[in-house]
């Protein structure tokens, strides 16, 4: 019951944010029942679709996890765009420096990488807050810059494919390929990584509700001075939190790298860092929400692929607005609630009450 | 170096300083009054957009100046509105203000000019050729800053505002009311910043031209302990950085060729270093990012 309640109210907060959007698209002259119905058939409108749609949502359910979690500890963890760049550069590296692995070892060893790598990333943000007391937000902002400069170093300077037209790296090795999954379109670049990333989810949620350090991490963020008191250090949990935010971003990179391109490609990432924010926030930082809006949002970008070529002004970037309106209406909730309890509710029960009295005499 | 090369150099610290020193204060006035505001990129990608367009469209340069102003005090406003009546973490909706700028500029650029990148590139004569004019307003604004916060009513209000809101409301001041004014005042500012990056440093609005700068004016923002002379030097360290660097591409340091991305990141790198070795978490305004019982 209160899983269907939350689930309504996520529903509720993403149409109001994509009518805000929407609104924005009547503003500049195109229709917004156009770009809604291109907006739907483009992620949902065939099998082929469908699994396109899937296949973003992948990276997206990583990152969405990874803000989850930070979230879960009181941390704003806006680095996960820098945190996979890092982690691909790992996967990508070890894939074209150890072609030959054993694909027993390949597979587990790269997700380990791009988990540790990663995590280490972005476990400076924590370890800068926690010592230097300087804010995460601010510290994963700059070590974004830090990677976007680092991943191009890596893919245009060292790992570069001179016989490539495009800036790209060697193909990693056959070993380290997930496979397709051929049962809703063989052509679409959905892979075995979207398991993972449910396997991921699973865990995430087990830790939360069933463990002591999911509730010891809760603590850190929630009451820190209790925690200080019972014994917990903050200053481990926060690190140890960044650590955990920043591996599942590193993993997002895995899929696409190791299901779809077999290389890395400059700008890889593609700003499903900061769409993390939006899954976590909408997903109320729990797992299944974090799927389901993953799922949502891997849609969206699909969907919005289209807008390109078939409207006239609108483009793919309209995602992005989406995005921000819906991450607004949420961050804005406690206002909303706040203005129905004094302003709204009092008016309506005064004008239910008295049509009522009236009625009654 | 020689004297020419130092004047040089010297010139262009200015010239890179200018949007950092109006960006780094437009978050002084909202991050004061207890406003945690890392909308700054979006405050110039917004104004810098609006300028370009405007003076492209009217053909006049007091146009786009006029329409970078009203871009930025309308982003202020809705941005102020959120925070201040949404009740929701500063943060977040910061950085959903920044997102919502690199979403709908492209497609505000398309629908004016049919194109998703840039605007079209402004002739000369509808360009500001003296980057020195907004380095002497930068200046007068380190003295009417200083003196706003020292002197006047206003300005104590701000600060009081950031430190204890209860304090200002017993007073029977509006918390709400002063904040929404003073995220607005610092969004026009922040505006001069975005002005200048479209109409005087480039020719015309170009995607991202922001680059991280209102990021980069956060950190000396905070650097600068929230006070406007510190942060004006803070802000020219940075811009010195960022002016070695762009002396330093594509040149050899001891006869090796360091790559392009590793010196353009070289900014970002001394910046997070100086956060990591000046912890000054005790002087950020006490209720910053805190919400107000009622």
């Amino acid at each position: 019951m209160k899983f269907f309640i939350s689930l309504l109210s996520s529903l509720f907060i993403l149409s109001l944010g994509i009518l805000l959007a929407l609104t924005l698209v009547a503003f500049i002259g195109e229709s917004p029942l156009l770009v809604l119905k291109i907006l739907i058939s483009g992620s949902l409108g065939g099998t082929r679709e469908i699994a396109n749609s899937l296949f973003y949502a992948t990276p997206f359910i990583f990152t969405g996890l990874s803000v989850a979690w930070a979230f879960q500890v009181g941390l704003f963890n806006v680095g996960a765009e820098g945190q996979m760049l890092m982690g691909g550069i790992a996967v990508t590296s070890l894939g074209i420096l150890l072609p030959d692995l054993s694909p027993v070892v390949a597979i587990p060893l790269a997700f380990f990488v791009a988990f540790l790598i990663g995590g280490l990333w972005g476990a400076i943000a924590g370890w800068v807050k926690v010592a230097r007391g300087a804010h995460e937000v601010l510290v994963t902002i700059l070590l974004n810059f830090v990677a976007f400069g680092a991943s191009s170093f890596f893919i245009l300077n060292v790992f570069r494919n001179p016989e490539s037209q495009n800036p790209e790296t060697f193909e990693i090795g056959p070993h380290y390929f997930l496979s397709s999954l051929s049962f809703f379109d063989p052509s679409s670049p959905l892979n075995q990584m979207i398991y993972v990333a449910i396997f991921c989810a699973l865990v995430f949620s087990m830790v939360f509700r069933k463990t002591i350090l999911g509730f010891y991490q809760r603590m850190s963020g929630a009451a820190p001075g209790v925690a200080l008191r019972s014994g917990i250090f903050i200053d481990r949990q926060i690190i140890f939190a960044m650590f955990i935010s920043g591996g599942l971003a590193g993993l997002a990179s895995c899929g696409t790298i190791m299901g779809y391109a077999h290389k890395a490609r400059e700008g890889f990432a593609n700003g499903a860092g900061f769409i993390g924010i939006a899954v976590a926030l909408l997903g109320r930082n729990r797992a299944s929400g974090v799927v389901l809006s993953a799922i949502l949002f891997g849609a969206l970008a699909k969907g919005s692929l289209d807008l390109d070529l078939d409207t006239q002004f609108v483009t793919r970037d309209l995602a992005l607005v989406i995005q921000a309106c819906i991450v607004i209406v949420v961050a804005s909730q406690p206002g909303i609630e706040l203005f129905y309890r004094n302003v709204l509710q009092p008016r309506l029960l005064a004008k239910y009450f008295t049509k009522y009295a009236e009625s009654k005499k | 170096m020689s004297p020419n090369e130092i004047y040089d150099f010297i010139l262009s610290v200015a010239r890179l300083g200018v949007p950092l020193i109006f960006a780094a204060y437009g978050g002084m006035l909202s991050e004061r009054s207890g406003v945690a505001n890392i909308a700054l990129e979006a405050y110039l990608l917004f104004s810098a957009f609006a300028a370009a367009a405007a003076t492209s469209i009217f053909a006049s340069l007091w146009m786009g100046v006029l329409f970078g102003l009203l871009a930025a005090a309308l982003v202020g406003v809705l941005f102020a509105v959120v925070c201040v009546y949404g009740r929701g973490d500063q943060v977040v909706i910061g950085m959903a203000f920044n997102l919502l700028a690199a979403g709908s500029i492209p497609i505000f650029n398309k629908a004016l000019f049919s194109i998703t990148g840039s605007t079209p590139a402004l002739p000369m004569q509808l360009r500001m050729t003296e980057p020195l004019i907004f380095f002497g307003l930068a200046l007068v604004f380190v003295l009417f800053l200083e003196f706003l916060f020292r002197k006047t009513k206003h300005g104590l209000r701000i600060t009081a505002c950031g430190e204890n809101p209860m304090a200002l409301m017993t007073q029977g001041v509006s918390y709400k009311k002063l904040r929404l004014r003073a995220v607005v005042e610092g969004s026009l500012i922040a505006g001069l910043g975005g002005i200048y990056l479209s109409l005087c440093q480039g020719s015309g609005y170009a995607r991202d031209m922001a680059a991280g700068r209102g990021f980069i004016a956060l950190a000396a923002l905070i650097l600068g302990a929230w006070r406007p002379l510190p942060t004006f030097l803070a802000c020219l360290f940075f811009a010195a950085t960022d002016a070695v660097q762009i002396q330093l591409q594509g040149k050899a340091i001891a006869g090796v060729l360091i790559p392009n991305s590793l010196i353009q990141i070289s900014p970002y790198v001394v910046t997070l270093i100086l956060l990591v070795f000046s912890s000054r978490r005790v002087l950020a305004p006490q209720a910053i990012n805190k919400q107000v019982s009622e």
